[in-house]
């Protein structure tokens, strides 16, 4: 995926996982290793959606 | 034969083979190219950085037997991610005879760090430049043979989508050369180091490329230095905040779509129609209370979370992603930077500021990114204390829209503890001055379709996190109700809402929006009809500063620890209402009717 705010690729895998100490646990947010943006991860109802739309 | 490795499956480089390494930023076409020079069937992807292990393969080029390696995407030899750290270790241990550094053309400027770094290495070099139309269409003429003298190795340019140039690149393979170009830097720090880079390919590109920008990408470059001028840059943030945030969030989500929720659908409808049917069929008043009237699940805390929270966020969610996607959040940092430095920050804190508009709980959390623990001690308080969340932002917006003089004085406020608690903190808080470098990607126009997909899954994990927290507190309030402790809070609270000039009825609001600052909001804006100008104004100021929510104190305390954590609580509590007293105070000091 491409961070939205430094525009840099990441796998989804490279993202930084915060949610371990985090007590809102499943906010759907994955961080960019590169500038530490809080990116949002597509849900299955949203992915269904993106084959509609695009 | 294609393999995949690990990269410490590196094999020994073989007596009769020549090793050829491919090394580039994420998406540049290294893995076509790898494809071109090898004719075997690997996959080629246009998703960034295929895997993180490395693919080689054993093919001929002009009659000699190679091993050609394609490493992953890498940024810059100061590695971040997995891949890149794999691709350095390759770069570094493969003893290849050629390194070939692949390059988007059209982004030159920015690739060429990563060129300089593998200089500094003295590799045996070639720069290919690749997707050179896409760079032509772009305006961006690059002359490779002068290029190619200024750096010192050879440069091909490529379209490896329909084999351009992939002739002369095997013609050249064997021939790389070792740059003598010096890179020198004042001191090892990252700043220093990207600075001295760039002026040096500022000085290359000056002579070997020709711009011819379209008027696109001339507006587009225009508008970019607007938002970073402190003058433009602020008046274009404000416009921002209007438009986007005070007309769109404030007047249409949180005054238009809640009204019509709120007003047509619960409380014409769903509230009656739920009590009604308690009263017919549940003979126990205290189950009544539970999933109906003033506090109960249906009537009080899926109002709040469906009536009231869900069109504000909902309407903020998608001015955040247009902003986002358009890129401009950058441009903010690099704006605010110089203000922030006042007080101790830098554009960097942009992140969790602004991320904390949406939620404090997330933001807060991504202070541990900041450099210094100055700066996460700093941000962590402001974020606390002077940011508000979506919900709570839409709802001041909305109750305060029909007042523009009581929304300017709450703005002023918020910006004057903002930078004078900053100011003061950053004073008392002892630490190393923080330094902000950061890329700015280009301007873009938002795609609809991304924007509301975005806007969908925020909103999908959103109503996941707080409708269970929503109805949870409604069972804890019916609970307290029952038991008495709710009354006896209110009773604690009522006292010092008085003194603000306030309602008792204004105390319930402050212990909601402990369980969650949405929450707060919602019984704020639910009662905003028993409410003068002067005591929104008040009610806003004071909700905004006091204490963060439950499950921003318990991240608070994690990131920072139970004494920083506990010293933001008890700093926060009185000077919110300190702040609230004073502005009552003032107002009926100067008989300020709003």
């Amino acid at each position: 995926m491409i961070c939205s705010f430094c525009n840099k690729s990441f796998k989804k895998n490279q993202g930084i996982d915060t949610c371990s100490s985090c007590p809102v646990k499943g906010c759907g947010m994955i961080k960019c290793p590169y500038c530490e943006y809080e990116n949002i991860l597509e849900t299955r109802f949203s992915s269904i959606l993106k084959r509609f739309i695009t | 034969m294609v393999n995949c490795h690990s990269e410490e499956n590196l094999s020994k480089k073989q007596n009769n083979l020549k090793r050829i390494i491919l090394i580039g930023q994420p998406n540049v076409g290294k893995s076509l190219l790898f494809n071109k020079l090898s004719n075997s069937k690997l996959i080629v992807s246009n998703y960034p950085g295929t895997t993180v292990t490395f693919t080689s393969t054993k093919t001929i080029i002009n009659n000699k037997k190679v091993e050609l390696i394609d490493t992953p995407g890498i940024y810059s030899l100061n590695t971040i991610t997995k891949d890149e750290e794999v691709a350095k270790k390759i770069i570094l241990k493969a003893d290849a005879d050629v390194y070939i550094n692949v390059i988007d053309a059209k982004n030159i400027d920015r690739m060429l760090h990563l060129t300089l770094d593998l200089i500094k290495l003295k590799l045996p070099l070639i720069l290919v430049l690749n997707m050179s139309d896409e760079s032509k269409k772009c305006g961006i003429n690059i002359n490779s043979n002068k290029l190619e003298k200024l750096l010192g190795i050879p440069v091909i340019a490529t379209i490896a989508t329909n084999n351009q140039g992939i002739i002369e690149l095997e013609k050249r393979i064997f021939k790389p050369n070792i740059s003598k170009l010096k890179i020198k830097t004042k001191s090892k720090n990252i700043l220093d180091v990207s600075i001295s880079k760039q002026k040096i390919i500022d000085k290359i590109l000056l002579s070997c490329v020709d711009y011819k920008k379209s008027k696109k990408d001339i507006f587009y470059e225009k508008i970019s230095t607007y938002m970073t001028h402190p003058v433009s840059g602020i008046i274009i943030l404000f416009f921002i905040l209007y438009f986007a945030l005070f007309k769109f969030v404030g007047e249409f989500g949180a005054g238009y779509l809640v009204d019509i929720i709120e007003t047509q659908l619960f409380e014409n409808i769903i509230n009656p129609f739920v009590n009604n049917f308690l009263l017919e069929y549940v003979p126990w008043a205290v189950l009544r209370d539970l999933f109906g009237n003033q506090y109960g699940i249906f009537t009080f805390g899926l109002k709040y979370a469906i009536a009231i929270v869900f069109p504000i966020v909902t309407s903020f969610f998608l001015v955040f992603s247009i902003i986002e996607d358009s890129g401009y959040l950058p441009r903010l940092a690099m704006l605010i930077d110089s203000f922030f430095k006042k007080i101790g920050l830098n554009g960097r804190a942009v992140i969790p500021i602004v991320l904390g508009f949406g939620c404090d709980t997330m933001a807060t959390l991504v202070t541990r990114t900041q450099e210094t623990k100055k700066e996460r001690i700093l941000t962590t308080l402001l974020l606390a204390l002077a940011i508000p969340c979506s919900a709570q932002l839409g709802v001041i917006f909305a109750i305060l829209s029909g007042n523009v003089i009581a929304l300017l004085i709450w703005f002023l406020i918020m910006i004057l503890v903002f930078f004078l608690i900053g100011y003061l903190s950053s004073k008392v808080i002892k630490g190393k001055k923080p330094y902000f470098y950061m890329d700015i990607p280009p301007l873009r126009i938002p795609k609809i379709s991304n924007v509301i997909i975005k806007t969908i899954a925020r909103l999908e994990w959103y109503f996941k996190e707080i409708l269970p927290i929503f109805i949870l507190a409604s069972v804890l309030i019916w609970f307290g109700k029952l038991t008495g402790i709710f009354d006896l809070f209110i009773s604690i609270l009522q006292p010092i809402v008085s003194m603000m000039g306030l309602p008792a009825k204004t105390a319930e609001i402050f212990l909601l929006g402990f369980f969650r600052r949405d929450y707060g909001a919602a019984g704020l804006y639910d009662i905003k009809h028993l409410l003068t100008v002067n005591q929104l104004l008040i009610s806003s100021v004071v909700l905004t500063l006091f204490v963060p929510c439950v499950a921003q104190f318990i991240v608070m305390f994690k990131e920072r620890g139970l004494k920083t954590a506990l010293g933001i609580l008890f700093f926060i509590t009185p000077f919110s209402f300190m702040v609230g007293y004073l502005l009552n105070l003032v107002l009926m000091l100067f008989g300020v009717v709003l």
